[in-house]
């Protein structure tokens, strides 16, 4: 059965957050934003913004009727920046007018004087100066110290991922109007529409059951829009609820790239020790992630880069640690994978350095050493694995052999 | 008044000739299938087509309609994916259909108007593969592009049955509704009551496509006092005069593409010409447009500075002829007087002793900013180098022709053993910084490698596996 | 490059989804879960559970909108496991609308002690078809006042995880594959190209090869995506340089490896996929991690010295530096 929606995807009839019809006196919003990654606020003044023809109001976080925060697992994620800032793209004030172009051109408006202070980027400097969103996690099975002494091979290094731009081609927004008694209407494109509802609530003060949260379809989210969908839901949601009026905010991609967060980049460590037949005895890692400024979703995505760093192998002795670093970075949030692939690359750069340090093909060393089912994961579950299966599967189905063959016949005419 | 044909209708607006088409379509006029994906060129979910009558004969192109100005659509056919809907699925969207080559949607209007357009184009030599370039400035999220590569094939299998004209075809096959076929008579009545956009006297901005001023000053031109080049028919042509070649200021690359004459200068302009941006870009940007740019990485800037080309400069009252490699004085600073403008841009027409390479490497092989991109040109004469001229941009802040490489060559015969000299002085000759392009140490090493491969491919003859080791 | 992945929000309490199913008197659906539909292909797969338990065709199905009235206190559309739980909370519904219609049935037609069923729209007893169809069974339960809602509710069972300890069961299960990738670098300029990317995937039993396959080949090319060209870059001072599109590229149709070819390994230990069918969001995206490796064996073939750092994206740049790179 083919997508249901492919018919009116295909004739670009399907409705997105921008293409709900408007209301009558909707009015348009847009963030100011923080140019500064890290700083005190010395002056913010909106006075001349508010008076820009066209304009209804400027919100600042003084105006948040309820609590301005929108951290989800951690209560630590202002809506509005207040006296500080803590990463380039933070919102500070939500400038609301008769028009889109109104409102754009009256954000040059806003007076806004930062005292910068040091900036941070790089997780390990964070870890090192005990900066962390939640204190370290540590999954640990057999004892990796006393089986590392009874490897043939050990070896240690460093591995680094960057982080990733989730692109969904429809960039976050928000659209909500007023509704009878105190309710409001929220069309998200979120992933999350009970987030949205929560955030919403807490920033407005009112109980969730005011607020609808409605979301026919998101153009692309890929983690993207779990968490950080809250922002913009947060400051409509308040706007049409102060001034009861349909407000919409739809943003910009450069908006978009420079204010949400990303796929978090780790820097890690890793020491791997293997047997004379290139057995994986044990395995350490040390993961430091980059969280940026909040934790958003990050203890969850760290968790998961635990869960998932001896990938597909069964490693009978594995200490894996991992630090949620606060940075000056934007929140980093889930996509796609959620902290899993980031673990998994380590543990395949650690088997890959140690192949090219014996001179095997890593495939021998990968494949000697999956896991089976009734292998222990290093977090105590007990495996139902396919993985070798797959593996087999692929290298007949393939002709692995074959391909092996054809490359090093290329290699060798160059 | 700017007056076109959107879909079905007939529109005329007043609204500021500025104003870029996709908000035009999608706020005033409620057509809500083109979509906004980056307001950039970059992402091509706002792509549209666009259709023009010239000598009676129309031609559709994609267009990317965040960077289109209102004004360039003034007596035009505007196609969104409302106008192409007929009752069902047209080919390409029941081949998109088939191949599951949709998922969250939001790319797939401009997906279905790309190949639409595809399927309008006049010359057709290898259709399935064409059909997949014609989606080359379409970004899709979710697929992996695999499913629409083989609707795209689909596409260009019927496609390449065409016998019949163009429109015909489309029409006959569904792709587009019967009404297209109504369009240049609609046209022609159009043009005759058409006024030209008023050209203003003192323009802030000359907008030729608008595709790198719509990125910059977005949001100042749905404002500003602006002059429009693109659709001006005294800047528009592509003529040999004796031994140079002239290009009005407002070819597009397109034109270039489709001009037999200026092809067959180039031979292997094909390679170059899909480095560079993509269809519905080339669609629309000038050759002036990259020139006066003054972009220190724009492709053609170093493509005609290695043909040592010259830009004519007008301010109306009187000209000035100028050889590029003269005209950048620093970064974004040129040889030119607000009041003037390019008219032309000439070149000596290649001789059958010469040669001609471009090279360009980015970040992602298409639709990218060059990280290091260089031109090379060489009169040869039994083997002896007569003449050469070498380009290169993203090692400096301007388009830079080499002159000391350049001059080195002068007189040598061609050989491998003028690499590691020729290396050697272009390193002495450029200032690269590292951005988000690459670090300075790559920029160099790169504009190296690039320097080896000119020799590679204007000299097969040349030993490989020896220019490797270098 | 093989792959091993957990299917279950790690936060043990976030398993959990809840459907709307309302079945209307002229005989069509609606269902409302707490699912968001990106283009994952989850409301097919709903509506596929939907016609599936009721035996009718999906064209009496429809899937309404994601709205925090129909549905409460979802979870996100996460994890790969939307379809999982939000179509376990739809099974759950339309079975208990099933099991009331069922009964309509016995009365309708005037039995006792034989097994109904509905089969492509036809009421059946004891496997013989009889003249109650669909339709008219839906207004008969209505006539008879019969609630012809339900409100799905289902939790993962099984899954456990203490974090004092670090250790438990915090899985419904795991999804398996393995990759072959294979890329070819121009030595001399350091671009690269992905020639085949080879996937035997464990789907289990998958309930829509068309989606499932999409989300695959959709995962591994942005996958290959992280580890090639997407390089994200902040300066010192915090701020993004790859800010736009035009400075952070995605792949495009040209670079999308000519070939991706994908085996569905049907595999049949249990699991609690919805019909079996396992969750495929997510981990297609991790084959993209062999792209590295693949690039980093071609380099290491033109310069055996070569030692670049492990660090991804392995671009252009990095390429071209480790081919040169001398020791």
């Amino acid at each position: 059965m083919k997508n249901i929606d492919s018919f009116t995807h295909l004739r670009g009839e399907s409705v997105y957050l921008d293409d709900i019809p408007v209301l009558r006196g909707t009015l348009y919003g847009v963030a100011f934003d923080s140019p500064i990654a890290h700083g005190e606020i010395t002056k913010l003044d909106v006075s001349e913004a508010e008076s820009f023809p066209g304009v209804i109001r400027v919100f600042t976080a003084k105006d948040v009727p309820g609590e301005n925060q929108i951290g989800g697992i951690v209560p630590d994620e202002p809506l509005f920046a207040d006296h500080h800032v803590h990463f380039c793209g933070m919102p500070i004030a939500f400038v609301v007018a008769e028009t889109e172009e109104a409102a754009r051109m009256a954000i040059k408006k806003i007076k806004l004087e930062i005292k910068g202070l040091p900036v941070i980027t790089d997780p390990r400097e964070a870890q090192a100066k005990g900066e962390l969103i939640v204190p370290p996690r540590k999954f640990v099975i057999g004892n990796s110290d006393e089986a590392f002494s009874k490897c043939t091979y050990v070896f240690e290094g460093k591995a680094d991922s960057n982080g990733q731009e989730h692109l969904y081609i429809e960039t976050q927004g928000a659209y909500t109007y007023p509704m009878e008694n105190g309710g409001i209407r929220i069309h998200s494109s979120t992933q999350g529409p009970t987030a949205v509802q929560r955030a919403c609530a807490k920033v407005l003060g009112v109980p969730m059951h005011q607020l609808e949260v409605d979301v026919t379809r998101l153009g692309g989210g890929f983690g993207g829009k779990e968490d950080q969908a809250n922002t913009w839901a947060a400051l409509c949601a308040m706007a049409s609820h102060l001034l009861t009026r349909p407000v919409k905010y739809s943003l910009h991609r450069m908006e978009d790239m420079r204010m949400t967060g990303k796929r978090h980049p780790y820097s890690s460590d890793y020491k791997i020790g293997l047997s004379r037949d290139l057995k994986i005895l044990a395995y350490e890692a040390t993961f430091y992630q980059n969280a940026g400024a909040a934790a958003d979703l990050s203890p969850a995505v760290l968790e998961r880069t635990l869960f998932h760093c001896t990938n597909s192998y069964f490693i009978p002795n594995v200490t894996a640690t991992a630090y949620s670093c606060r940075t000056h970075l934007p929140p980093n949030t889930a996509f796609r994978g959620f902290g899993g692939p980031q673990g998994m690359f380590v543990i395949e750069c650690a088997i890959a350095r140690a192949a090219e340090e014996l001179g095997v093909p890593a495939i021998e060393i990968q494949k000697k050493n999956l896991i089976q089912s009734g292998n222990e994961f290093p977090y105590g579950q007990i495996a139902v694995s396919e993985a070798s299966e797959c593996w087999n599967r692929a290298e007949e189905v393939y002709s692995l052999k074959e391909i092996i063959a054809q490359i090093d016949l290329f290699n060798s005419k160059e | 008044m700017i007056k076109f044909i959107l879909n079905n209708t007939e529109v005329s607006t007043d609204q500021h000739p500025g104003t870029a088409v996709l908000d035009f379509i999608r706020y005033r006029q409620n057509l809500t299938g083109t979509k906004i994906g980056c307001r950039e060129g970059d992402c091509g979910a706002c792509t549209v087509l666009v259709g023009e009558l010239t000598n009676g004969d129309i031609r559709y192109r994609s267009m990317t309609s965040c960077l289109m100005p209102l004004a360039n659509a003034n007596g035009k056919h505007i196609v969104t994916v409302e106008g192409i809907n007929g009752d069902g699925l047209n080919p390409v969207q029941q081949a998109m259909y088939d191949e599951s080559a949709t998922q969250c949607g939001f790319c797939t209007p401009g997906f279905v108007m790309s190949m639409v357009g595809f399927s309008l184009q006049h010359e057709i030599t290898n259709a399935p593969k064409e059909a997949v370039d014609s989606v080359d400035g379409n970004i899709c999220r979710c697929t992996g592009y695999k499913s629409i590569q083989r609707a795209a094939t689909r596409v260009g299998e019927l496609v390449s049955t065409r016998k019949s004209d163009p429109v015909a075809f489309a029409i006959e096959q569904k792709f587009v509704p019967e009404y297209f076929a109504s369009i240049p008579s609609r046209l022609k009545a159009l043009s005759d009551n058409l006024s030209a956009v008023k050209n203003i006297e003192v323009a802030d901005y000359r907008v030729g496509g608008g595709t790198d001023l719509y990125v910059q000053k977005h949001e100042a031109m749905s404002h500003a006092k602006l002059d429009f080049f693109f659709d001006n028919p005294a800047m528009k042509g592509i003529r040999i005069e004796g031994n140079r070649c002239i290009l009005g200021a407002s070819t597009t690359v397109t034109d270039l593409v489709e001009s037999k004459e200026f092809r067959k200068l180039f031979p292997d302009f094909e390679i170059y010409y899909k480095l560079v941006s993509s269809t519905p870009i080339r669609n629309m940007a000038t050759i002036a447009g990259n020139i006066v740019n003054a972009s220190p990485i724009g492709d053609f800037t170093a493509f005609f500075l290695a043909l040592n080309a010259s830009v004519l400069l007008t301010d109306d009252k009187s000209s000035r002829e100028i050889e590029l490699r003269k005209f950048y004085l620093g970064y974004k600073k040129l040889d030119k007087r607000p009041e003037e403008y390019i008219k032309t841009i000439s070149f000596e027409i290649p001789s059958k002793h010469t040669r001609f390479n471009f090279e360009k490497v980015s970040k992602r092989t298409n639709l990218d900013i060059a990280s290091v991109n260089t031109a090379i040109r060489l009169d040869i004469t039994e083997g002896i180098i007569s003449n050469a001229g070498v380009s290169a941009g993203g090692i400096g802040p301007i388009p830079t022709y080499l002159f000391k490489a350049s001059e080195y060559l002068n007189g040598k015969k061609v050989s491998l053993e003028l690499l590691p000299e020729l290396i050697s002085i272009v390193q002495s000759e450029i200032a690269p910084i590292s951005d988000a392009r690459g670090t300075e140490e790559y920029k160099r090493l790169l504009l190296s490698q690039l320097l080896k491969a000119h020799f590679l491919v204007l000299f097969p003859e040349l030993d490989e596996a020896k220019i490797l080791t270098i | 490059m093989p792959i091993c992945f957990g299917i279950s929000f790690t936060k043990t309490f976030m398993n959990q989804a809840r459907s709307l199913v309302h079945v209307y008197s002229d005989g069509s659906v609606n269902v409302s879960t707490g699912a968001v539909e990106m283009g994952q292909g989850v409301n097919t797969k709903m509506l596929q559970v939907a016609a599936q338990v009721f035996s009718i065709d999906a064209s009496r199905v429809r899937l309404n909108t994601t709205n925090t009235f129909r549905i409460a206190n979802t979870s996100p559309s996460a994890a790969s496991a939307t379809a999982d739980l939000n179509g376990r909370a739809t099974q759950i519904a339309c079975e208990a609308i099933l099991e009331r219609l069922k009964e309509v049935a016995l009365l309708e037609l005037n039995l006792k002690g034989v097994t109904i069923e509905l089969k492509d729209e036809w009421v059946y007893a004891d496997g013989l078809q009889t003249e109650l169809g669909w339709k008219q069974l839906v207004m008969a339960a209505f006539v008879r006042r019969i609630s012809l809602s339900e409100h799905g509710h289902y939790a993962t069972p099984e899954i456990n995880f203490d974090l004092k300890k670090e250790k438990g069961h915090p899985f419904a299960y795991h999804v398996y594959g393995t990759a072959i990738i294979t890329t070819t670098i121009d030595c001399l300029r350091g671009t690269y190209e992905m020639d085949s990317v080879k996937v035997v995937h464990d789907f289990g039993a998958s309930m829509n090869v068309a989606i499932d396959k999409g989300q695959c080949e959709g995962g591994i090319v942005q996958g290959i995506g992280w580890m090639t060209m997407e390089e994200i870059i902040y300066d010192n001072e915090g701020r993004l340089r790859s800010n736009a599109l035009s400075t952070y590229k995605v792949p495009d149709v040209y670079s999308a490896p000519k070939e991706i070819q994908i085996e569905f390994l049907h595999t049949t230990n249990d699991n609690l996929a919805i019909f079996n069918s396992k969750a495929v969001g997510e981990p297609p995206l991790m084959y993209g991690i062999g792209a590295y490796f693949a690039l980093r064996n071609a380099i290491k073939a033109f310069n055996p010295n070569a030692n670049p750092a492990y660090s991804s994206p392995m671009t252009p740049e990095k390429v071209l530096m480790a081919l040169y790179e001398r020791k």
